[in-house]
């Protein structure tokens, strides 16, 4: 019993540890301020939008 | 990867108090927005233009002194044509006419209504591509700022300084193949 408490709190901590370190990166832009940025059906819209698209696509393509 | 859009107010918040990792757009501004340490390459820079009814204004003319006697339309509440210019119009040298859209104030251009109009470059000529607008002509540029993306000053591990210059990387090979002149290009119109 006492072994799965511990076991238990050990995977509750490496479980935690692993939600922290894999946080995603979160940018955020405006919701108005057309054309570089907008908000159409909940998703980022406009010319950043597009920039950031573009560019992590090479980013995961090196 | 996350990203959001959100009134830009609650952007700003939301990379100050720590809960995202970097601000979409932003101009350079170390001393207002210190929380900012790392800016992005730029790969576009936003002109605040003024346009006007074909045969008003010159292009040679100094902004907004030489356009004393004018009728300007702007965005209510908006003061992207700058200080100086409303100082004119506290003087009563410059007559302000406010509408609450871009398109609505190339609109009254169009017809006549005002004479000038000042806004964001990519801003108007996306109205005046998409709505087909004649007799509008951009005059001069009144200002340039460049626009980034501005990572959290705390934001300082390994993870950061990777994905930053590879994002900057990526934004610089963009700019050289012509990606970001097609996605503007793409965007605008004309």
């Amino acid at each position: 019993m006492l072994k799965r408490v511990v076991y238990a709190a050990a995977l509750a901590c490496a479980t935690a540890a692993t939600v922290v370190t894999a946080a995603p990166i979160k940018l955020v832009q405006d919701e108005a301020y057309a054309p570089y940025m907008g908000l159409e059906n909940g998703q980022p819209t406009g010319i950043w939008a597009d920039f950031i698209d573009e560019a992590l696509s090479r980013v995961e393509g090196e | 990867m996350v990203l959001e859009a959100v009134p830009w107010s609650r952007a700003v918040k939301l990379v100050e108090t720590g809960q995202a990792h970097g601000l979409i757009g932003t101009y350079y501004r170390p001393e207002s927005r210190p929380w900012i340490g790392t800016y992005s390459t730029s790969p576009v820079t936003e002109k605040v233009s003024v346009y006007c009814r074909e045969g008003v204004a010159q292009s040679d003319w100094a902004y907004p002194a030489d356009f004393a006697g004018l009728t300007f339309g702007n965005n209510a509440g908006f003061g992207t044509p700058g200080k100086a210019f409303f100082d004119m119009v506290e003087a009563g040298t410059i007559t302000l006419q406010e509408a609450q859209t871009t398109e609505q104030n190339l609109k009254k251009l169009e017809k006549g209504r005002i004479d000038c109009y000042v806004q964001e470059q990519l801003a108007a000529e996306m109205v005046i591509n998409g709505k087909g607008l004649k007799g509008v002509v951009r005059v001069l540029d009144a200002s340039a700022e460049t626009a980034h993306i501005g990572f959290r000053a705390d934001w300082q591990d390994e993870e950061s300084q990777k994905f930053i210059a590879d994002f900057n990387a990526a934004l610089q090979s963009m700019m050289d193949d012509g990606t970001v002149a097609e996605i503007v290009s793409r965007t605008v119109g004309g």
